[in-house]
């Protein structure tokens, strides 16, 4: 029963923050600005959950961003599962007591899945010194959003958690 | 027996298990997906552009009662101006078709205007496309223009139920074929990677090479008929100056568009007329 509310709290979450994202790009769009921070729905499945559940979450997620964009449907099942597979192989690596892994985790991939994303949908315009510049840019904003907001929004997922009496923090993770 | 597979390769074959099991899931599937987490969605957008056009509408009730007034007299001149306008259409069609009739010509398209709202926008260097909050339900054909006061905003990609997508003119996958003012000769238009902070543009290519532009006399190009989806004569940007290809064949040139295009609030679809009703 645990198992199923973290589910759909993480999904909610994920779902808000894709929401509000999109806000923030509709009000930076005059300006040719594009934040993208897709890592964060990924890193509280990761650090927090088992590995079935946060695939499950991570494949939901995906499916809901890939719905809308006009991109091949699947693209983003790809990349969050290619970057979530390196996530799991270095779990040994990031821990999640350490804010510094936790901001390391996100930063990596972020890039990753931002430039993974540039590889799948860019095609002949991947030529362009243009395009390049532009990824470069956002690049650099959506990072520095990442920075930002990471630790905030990891913690706002265990204190939502917490509400409901799931402490996943005190749990051990099975891996 | 069977082999437990090691700790460290379970995430690549998690991984390589799931790549492979979504490239051998139906197609069937994964649209009935895509477009379950899309209507899925849908009403939030919805919801958040009705949310906001409220806002805009509190913020209008704080003018006062003379701005008011003042803004029905302007509207009231403005209307009257295009109603005379209209007068004008009205005789200038009639005539086109006396013309069409005489020299046995095929009609030229006439389109029924959808105005919609914007409810949402992704314009990213990957992408640049809006959804509007008209779709099938409403009549919106797939492939139907979409035109602002500005001139041209973009092409309906994709129609879902009470929404659907448009390609910006600004994106880099956006052709379609144009005109400069005062000259009938086709060219191609195509959208451009836009640079923080700037102006968005195109490209234009396939100039001939008589074409002379300056930077201090600027040419306007405007859609063109031919390519079947908009009509002549609407505005896509402004150019000052063309580049001459290596062979010396054609010219390129990258026209400025309006800025307005990243923001805009409200759109119009261009229905064919024939289309209308099809609901």
């Amino acid at each position: 029963m645990n198992d199923d509310k973290r589910t759909l709290l993480i999904l909610f979450a994920n779902g808000l923050l894709y929401f509000v994202v999109n806000q923030v790009n509709e009000s930076l769009a005059p300006f040719s600005i594009h934040i993208s921070v897709e890592a964060l729905f990924l890193l509280f499945p990761f650090f927090y959950l088992n590995t079935g559940q946060g695939l499950l979450i991570v494949l939901i997620t995906a499916m809901f961003v890939d719905a809308t964009l006009p991109v091949p449907f699947g693209v983003h099942v790809i990349l969050y599962f290619g970057t979530f597979a390196f996530l799991l192989k270095m779990r040994r690596v990031f821990r999640r007591e350490n804010p510094r892994h936790v901001l390391l985790a996100a930063l990596w991939s972020n890039f990753f899945i931002m430039l993974g994303l540039s590889f799948f949908t860019a095609g002949s315009l991947q030529n362009l010194s243009e395009f390049w510049f532009r990824f470069l840019c956002d690049l650099a904003f959506s990072q520095l959003v990442v920075l930002i907001v990471v630790g905030w929004w990891v913690n706002l997922q265990r204190k939502a958690l917490l509400m409901w009496e799931i402490d996943v923090g005190a749990e051990l993770q099975q891996y | 027996m069977a082999r437990k597979i090691p700790h460290a390769a379970r995430p690549i074959v998690y991984l390589l298990g799931i790549s492979v099991a979504w490239l051998l899931l139906p197609v069937v599937f994964k649209s009935f997906a895509r477009t379950g987490f899309y209507e899925f969605q849908a009403p939030v957008w919805l919801t958040a552009a009705g949310l906001k056009n409220v806002s805009q509408s509190l913020g209008l009730m704080a003018h006062s009662k003379e701005e008011l007034y003042e803004a029905g007299r302007d509207l009231a001149r403005l209307n009257s101006a295009y109603e005379l306008k209209l007068q004008e259409i009205d005789s200038l069609r009639k005539e086109l078709s006396r013309m069409e009739k005489i020299l046995v010509l095929p009609p030229a398209p006439r389109f029924d205007y959808k105005i919609a709202r914007v409810v949402r926008r992704d314009q990213s260097s990957w992408w640049q496309q809006m959804v509007i909050q008209k779709g099938r339900w409403h009549g919106i054909p797939e492939g139907a223009a979409v035109v602002y006061s500005g001139g041209v905003v973009g092409r309906v990609s994709e129609v879902h139920t009470y929404t659907s997508v448009i390609e910006l003119v600004t994106s880099p996958n956006f052709r379609m074929a144009a005109q400069f003012d005062n000259d009938e000769r086709p060219v191609t238009y195509q959208g451009a990677v836009n640079l923080p902070f700037t102006n968005p543009r195109g490209r234009v290519m396939n100039v001939p090479p008589d074409v002379v532009l300056t930077a201090s006399a600027p040419r306007r190009l405007a859609s063109s008929r031919l390519g079947g989806v908009f009509p002549d004569g609407l505005t896509i940007g402004w150019v000052n100056r063309l580049t001459t290809s290596p062979d010396g064949l054609f010219q390129s040139g990258q026209p400025r568009l309006n800025k307005e295009l990243l923001s805009l609030r409200e759109v119009a679809v261009l229905v064919p007329i024939k289309a209308v009703g099809d609901r």
